[in-house]
């Protein structure tokens, strides 16, 4: 057990790595730099190549990014070559934004998404199901900015009880994006509990045909006892990956959303920092989309260790 | 039990509990489209308190259906069409769900098939078995002292620590104990057992019956047992019931029905049996006289079979030494270790021993599919001039990836499940033809193939799932034969068979290895097919030889204490069954024992010598040698009863 755990952790430093390489590169391979960004189109040359030396743009790039690795690994990620402030401050009052939404979305979002594919199953081929799979796939299928689109409609127009766009800027405090939060949780909320039901409602399916739950039920078990004691452990062992899954993707989709409702995040401020090729925030955004990304999937590797007694005792000799 | 359809119930008799199951004109259906299908058609039985019912019928009989109708379950989309089930004097299919459950938790209980499937792979054993005692409700310690009780009833070893382990934990026949002991737990009247040995060895299968029949006896249990073993039915059961299509053809006190037997499907089903005691493989059932109604008259004609009279080898294995082990586990030795035997062109060879005995494993390294540790594995030239792939031999040590494709071709397998090991998306032809195109097998096609396994061309455009059981492993079977084999490896190929499957199967085994000259090696724990079938029979125990002969040998007087062992857990029709000694209880052990006999742990007659020197071979004859540190004298059945 303690070597498994070792093994992924291996694996997991060196995902986070070959993830900062990748962005390092494809970076660099875009056209035009923080230099040209920052002076606009018509900068004279001479200008540009002052402002590279000045920001430590014209050293070559495999150096850079070794300074930069080596720096970080020390918890310096290096000021911002557009505002100049501290990016690890930056990034920090950003994510703890973002952390605020992605907390709310994950909480209600995977209970939500539990409970609604555990019914679903249960109820297999019945009312409940068919109207909880056909939500799902709906879910499914219309991406997140037009759910956003539709929930600021319904809940700041028609009926006008969430403010439509977040106008705290950067520095709001948490109670004042507190009545915002909500409709951008919604948005990932509805895209992220369409996999998580679907996962669940098969999977609770094929657990509900096992010969272990009948008999659960032929020796006279009460409902609730079958579902939660016999068959939801089990049920549960393979939506655990598709939960990690999405919570990585909830990354990826907060950009889009945070940016729909101008919500102060990591997504806003990853887009910016694309925008101005601003390449330490960049990489300190990766870096954290890809620790995410990582500790969820270790997460996920840990509960299923906790629910699978299998993994937990390999069968010993008598 | 009497069959009296044209009474109705009458609810006294009911009342007054003499009858645990009445079952009255039951129907159960399921829709297909707007059609309506009968799973049961019509079925009346009745079950006297403390009486044993066997249900016998093959797949498809609705057998199955019956035995869970009792506890009022049934698939979700069948439903009861006519006629009711009363079990303890309440009609269960109208029962409220609240006392549905008080029903199965005070009067019904079920030992399912497999209990490996059955318990639940999160829980606690202690907690399943404890969810049970309802009238402990609450108090815990009580909960667990009965359930190791319980599990002490049912003989497992070590019951208090096997409270707080998980059901992976144990072996296959110490988790169908638990099953019994979570089955007992409720205290039931009446226990409905479906197959429940069905998956076990035989000597396994022997001490779980012997186990049920003392407990059935001493606590009185009224008892509906399902199975397709007539032998299993007529240890066990006071009455029979033997179903076909769905409907009872026949019925009444066991013994009577067996020994005269007035239908004709009874009458096949009997005569269809392989016995250890004969020669021979029984005749396959006859469906379209049973549908009918001709009884056959006379004696049962067996085909006997001649084995091949020249031996030349195909395969020859000498010293084969398998080890699983990653490091060396003091104590044990490993999986497998010095095997010699060999197959000759046209013979059947049989494999013999219970799981965990390395048949399996053996047969996977001649096919390539396991490395070995040591010792040589060679294919000799077929003999026969038209198999032009092989001519100088081949060396079998190698894994299949680095085998040369004469190789291959020349060592084919048949599998135990056909219905897992086709394609269900490849049609019978893309199946068959494979091995064709990819060997370059001249003046073969699909046609001649399907033909030499006596199944119709027409049948090379279906789907695995559009075939029945025995059709699908006759596609098995040309699949491998395609191909042009001098040696053909089958494992367990007629276990997952019906019985008047099974010998048709065997036959055509027989014509295709005298026909073409295949030596068969022929991977099995069922004695009767083996007596049926096999020209030759290499017992082994733990991954090492401790028999071999020819097969009059091995079912002769003198015997391996193991397959003396063996052949004593049989359990076969019309045997006297009280008179049978007593099985064998210890389970098989993990691991091979690094020193000695590898039966020194459960032989009845070891000695000190046992235990640490390897035994001698003991040549009975010329061609049957045992491997014992005991006299010859001893091992003749007449010296200690085991």
């Amino acid at each position: 057990m303690v070597t498994f755990f070792a093994k992924r952790l291996g694996w997991s430093v060196f995902t986070v790595l070959l993830a900062t390489v990748l962005v390092f590169s494809a970076i660099q391979s875009l056209p035009g730099d923080a230099a040209t960004q920052l002076l606009g189109q018509n900068a004279t040359p001479s200008a540009v190549a002052t402002m590279r030396q000045q920001l430590g743009l014209d050293e070559p790039p495999v150096s850079r990014f070794f300074t930069w690795l080596g720096k970080a690994l020390h918890g310096d990620f290096g000021n911002s070559l557009v505002g100049g402030g501290s990016v690890a401050g930056e990034v920090g009052s950003a994510l703890v934004n973002t952390s605020l939404l992605a907390g709310i979305t994950i909480v209600i979002g995977i209970l939500l998404s539990l409970v609604l594919g555990l019914v679903a199953g249960l109820t297999r081929d019945r009312w409940p199901d068919i109207s909880i799979s056909t939500l799902a796939l709906v879910g499914m299928s219309v991406p997140e900015f037009v759910v956003a689109t539709v929930l600021v409609l319904l809940f700041s127009i028609y009926i006008p009880i969430f403010p439509a766009v977040v106008i705290a800027g950067q520095n709001a405090s948490l109670s004042d994006l507190l009545p915002s939060v909500w409709l951008p949780a919604g948005a990932l909320i509805c895209v992220l509990a369409a996999y998580i039901i679907r996962m669940m409602r098969t999977s609770v399916i094929d657990v509900m045909d096992s010969e272990f739950v009948r008999t659960a039920i032929l020796k006279g078990n009460s409902t609730s006892r079958v579902v939660f004691k016999h068959l939801l452990p089990s049920a549960m062992l393979p939506t655990l990956n598709v939960i990690a899954m999405n919570i990585a993707w909830l990354v990826g989709g907060v950009v889009v959303v945070e940016s729909i409702f101008n919500y102060p995040g990591v997504g806003t401020l990853m887009i910016r920092s694309v925008q101005t090729r601003d390449l330490p925030t960049i990489l300190l955004i990766t870096v954290m989309s890809a620790l995410t990304y990582v500790v969820c999937n270790l997460l996920a590797d840990f509960a299923a260790f906790l629910l699978n007694p299998r993994l937990r005792y390999p069968r010993s000799s008598k | 039990m009497t069959i009296d359809a044209a009474d109705t119930i009458d609810e006294a008799t009911i009342l007054n509990g003499t009858d645990i199951v009445r079952i009255q004109n039951l129907s159960v259906s399921y829709l297909s489209g707007k059609r309506q299908v009968d799973v049961l058609k019509d079925v009346t039985l009745q079950l006297r308190r403390g009486h044993v019912l066997g249900l016998v019928g093959e797949s498809g009989s609705g057998k199955s259906t019956l035995a869970s109708a009792l506890l009022g379950s049934l698939r979700s989309t069948s439903f009861v069409s006519n006629g009711s089930v009363h079990v303890a004097g309440q009609d269960v299919f109208a029962l409220a769900p609240r006392a549905l459950r008080r029903l199965r938790t005070a009067e019904v209980a079920m030992v399912p098939q497999n209990a490996g499937n059955a318990l639940t792979p999160t829980m606690k054993i202690g907690e399943q078995i404890a969810e049970v005692l309802h009238h402990l409700k609450g108090n815990k310690a009580a909960q667990r002292a009965r359930a190791e009780e319980l599990l002490r009833l049912v003989r497992l070893p070590n019951p208090g620590p096997a409270l707080d382990r998980y059901p992976h934990q144990f072996s296959g026949g110490q988790q169908q104990r638990i099953g019994i002991a979570m089955a007992l737990a409720a205290n039931p009247s009446l226990l409905v057992l479906d197959e429940p040995t069905t998956g076990l060895d035989v000597v396994t299968q022997a001490a779980i019956l012997d186990l049920l029949m003392e407990l059935q006896e001493t606590m009185g249990m009224s008892m509906v047992m399902v199975s397709h073993d007539l032998g299993v039915i007529d240890k066990m059961c006071t009455d029979i019931a033997l179903l076909r299509k769905g409907a009872v053809v026949e019925s009444g006190m066991t013994r009577s029905v067996l020994a005269q037997p007035q239908h004709a499907y009874t009458r096949g089903l009997i005569d269809s049996v392989p016995r250890i005691d004969t020669p021979g493989i029984p005749p396959g059932m006859d469906q379209a006289a049973i549908d009918a109604g001709t009884v056959r008259e006379g004696a049962v004609e067996l085909y006997i079979r001649t084995p091949p009279t020249k031996a030349k080898p195909v395969l020859s294995v000498r010293d084969l030494t398998i080890d699983y082990r990653r490091k060396p586990v003091p104590g044990t030795g490993p999986t497998v270790q010095d095997v010699s035997f060999e197959v000759n062109a046209g013979e059947i060879v049989a494999l013999v021993g219970e799981s965990g005995s390395g048949k399996s494993t053996i047969a996977n390294a001649i096919a390539g599919l396991q490395k070995s540790e040591g010792g040589q594995m060679s294919l000799t030239g077929s003999g026969d001039e038209s198999a032009n792939h092989l001519r100088g031999g081949g060396n079998l040590a190698r894994t299949v990836s680095s085998r040369p494709k004469s190789l291959r071709q020349a060592v084919q397998l048949i599998f135990q499940n056909a219905d897992t090991s086709l394609n269900p998306r490849h049609s019978v032809r893309t199946a068959i033809a494979r091995p064709l195109k990819l060997f370059g097998v001249k003046g073969a096609t699909v046609e001649r193939a399907l033909e030499e396994v006596e199944l119709p061309a027409s049948f090379a455009k279906r789907l695995p799932g559009q075939l029945s059981g025995g059709q699908r492993q006759r596609v098995g079977i040309a699949r491998a034969i395609a191909a042009g084999p001098s040696l053909v490896l089958a494992d367990e190929v007629v276990s997952a068979l019906d019985v008047s499957v099974q010998s048709s199967i065997l036959r055509l085994m027989d014509t295709l290895s005298r026909d073409k000259d295949i030596g068969f090696l022929f991977i099995t724990h069922d004695l009767a097919v083996v007596r049926s079938i096999a020209d030759r029979v290499v017992v082994l125990y733990l991954g090492r030889i401790v028999e071999d002969g020819t097969v009059e040998e091995i079912f002769s007087d003198t015997s391996h204490p193991y397959t003396r062992l063996l052949l004593d857990s049989v359990i076969e029709l019309g045997d006297d069954h009280k008179a049978k000694a007593q099985a064998v209880r210890d389970e098989i052990p993990d691991a091979p024992p690094e020193l000695g006999c590898p039966f020194a742990s459960r032989c009845p007659i070891v000695r000190d010598v046992c235990r640490t020197v390897v035994p001698p071979t003991i040549q009975v004859s010329d061609t049957h040698n045992i491997e014992c540190h005991a006299d010859v004298s001893e091992l003749r059945p007449s010296i200690p009863a085991l």
